[in-house]
């Protein structure tokens, strides 16, 4: 049943017509179950066909509708239209990131930065393949099961003022993707991940706002992934003096 | 089969008109959101520690240059300037150690089985750390 109609500000910009972004209002009806998400569809369908976001799930699975959602990084498909009437709305792309056109950010620097910390189980390969498999209790499991919950939407980086403070941040999804590997009982390939992390633009760039972890959607306390590998470096670093071979294996 | 067949399909280039709009940060970025600004004063917190411990080590420098040098460095501390420095380090090393205590559990995991000990006992374990280390202090300086 439509309500009522809320006015949704929504950032534009056109890079072959527009020389910054602009605000344009939209007058959107709505019903108790609209959803921001659905909002954005109804002014493509009815409205300005040339909007342009990024959208697939619409269940807070597949990360692609992060968004400024009144200054604060949300994912449109878990918000409802209702919690922000009478309105208005105002829809921005993901803050600390460039803006490719309207709602979509350049999503390649963080490719990267998840391409760099080896996010994959990484195995020995003298182990032989014919082995008894990667079996794991539920305590190997908890080491790393809520890191593993991130989908990649970025609310984190846009939550994140290093992000923007330190262009080259690796970030903390990123790095809380490196800890997830590291924490697996069946992944060898700490030593691998260490020399990106234990850099400036690695782990000690965070300076533990702690934003990271209050506007992630799904749980992930990525401060904590940052803080715990900030330890594990620092013990690595002592290693390299106390132990034979510099901590590592012969 | 005669003719001429079907028109070669014209291929024209694309053109991209790609220009990313990179936005800037404002100086006052840290004033822009509740948790920003908690992280400010956070920081700021340790510049006023550090101040007080400044005064204390110049206090020691008196301590060691005579007693004229000592009795100037006592009479510095009930300056008003001193006063509220002395008040404001209190305030800001609370402010210092509450937050940090609070953040502990974020690194320090204690697992029992399958479930992690709650974030509220390894912060409670830093207070009565500090409790025990207040209470060897005030003995170890003889009762005051």
């Amino acid at each position: 049943m439509i309500q009522d109609k809320l006015t949704v500000r929504v950032q534009r910009y056109r890079p072959d017509r527009d020389e910054a972004p602009y605000l344009q209002d939209f007058e959107v009806p709505w019903s108790h179950d609209t959803s921001v998400l659905d909002a954005l569809n109804w002014i493509k369908d009815n409205l300005d066909p040339s909007l342009t976001f990024r959208w697939s799930c619409r269940m807070a699975i597949c990360g692609s509708c992060g968004f400024m959602l009144n200054g604060v990084p949300k994912l449109g498909c878990e918000q409802f239209v209702r919690d922000y009437a009478p309105g208005p709305l105002r829809i921005e792309p993901l803050e600390n990131l460039a803006v490719e056109r309207d709602l979509v950010v350049d999503l390649e620097p963080f490719m990267a930065s998840l391409k760099a910390v080896k996010p994959y189980v990484i195995t020995d390969p003298q182990k032989p393949l014919s082995g008894p498999g990667n079996l794991q209790t539920p305590e190997q499991m908890l080491a790393y099961s809520d890191f593993s919950m991130c989908i990649n939407c970025m609310l984190c980086y846009s939550a994140c003022p290093q992000v923007a403070l330190a262009v080259d941040f690796l970030g903390p999804a990123a790095i809380t993707a490196a800890v997830r590997y590291n924490h697996d009982s069946r992944d060898q390939g700490e030593h691998q991940r260490l020399p990106v992390l234990d850099t400036e633009d690695g782990l000690w760039s965070c300076t533990f706002v702690g934003e990271c972890s209050a506007v992630c959607p799904k749980g992930v306390d990525p401060a904590a992934a940052i803080q715990q590998a900030k330890a594990s470096a620092a013990l690595s670093w002592v290693a390299e003096f106390a132990l034979p071979y510099q901590g590592n294996d012969r | 089969m005669t003719g001429p067949g079907p028109k070669p399909i014209e291929v024209v280039p694309s053109v991209s008109h790609r220009r990313p709009f990179r936005p800037t940060i404002k100086r006052t970025w840290f004033l822009a959101r509740p948790a920003y600004r908690a992280y400010a004063l956070r920081e700021f917190s340790s510049v006023i520690v550090g101040l007080f411990v400044f005064d204390l080590i110049a206090g020691l420098v008196c301590l060691h240059r005579g007693q004229d040098s000592w009795r100037w460095w006592v009479d510095l501390q009930t300056n008003p300037i001193n006063l509220t420095l002395t008040v404001l380090a209190v305030v800001m090393s609370l402010v210092h150690s509450t937050t940090w205590f609070k953040a502990t559990p974020k690194i320090i995991r204690i697992r029992r089985g399958v479930h992690y000990v709650a974030d509220g006992w390894v912060v409670a374990q830093h207070y009565l750390l500090l409790a025990l280390f207040g209470v060897v202090v005030y003995f170890w300086l003889g009762g005051l």
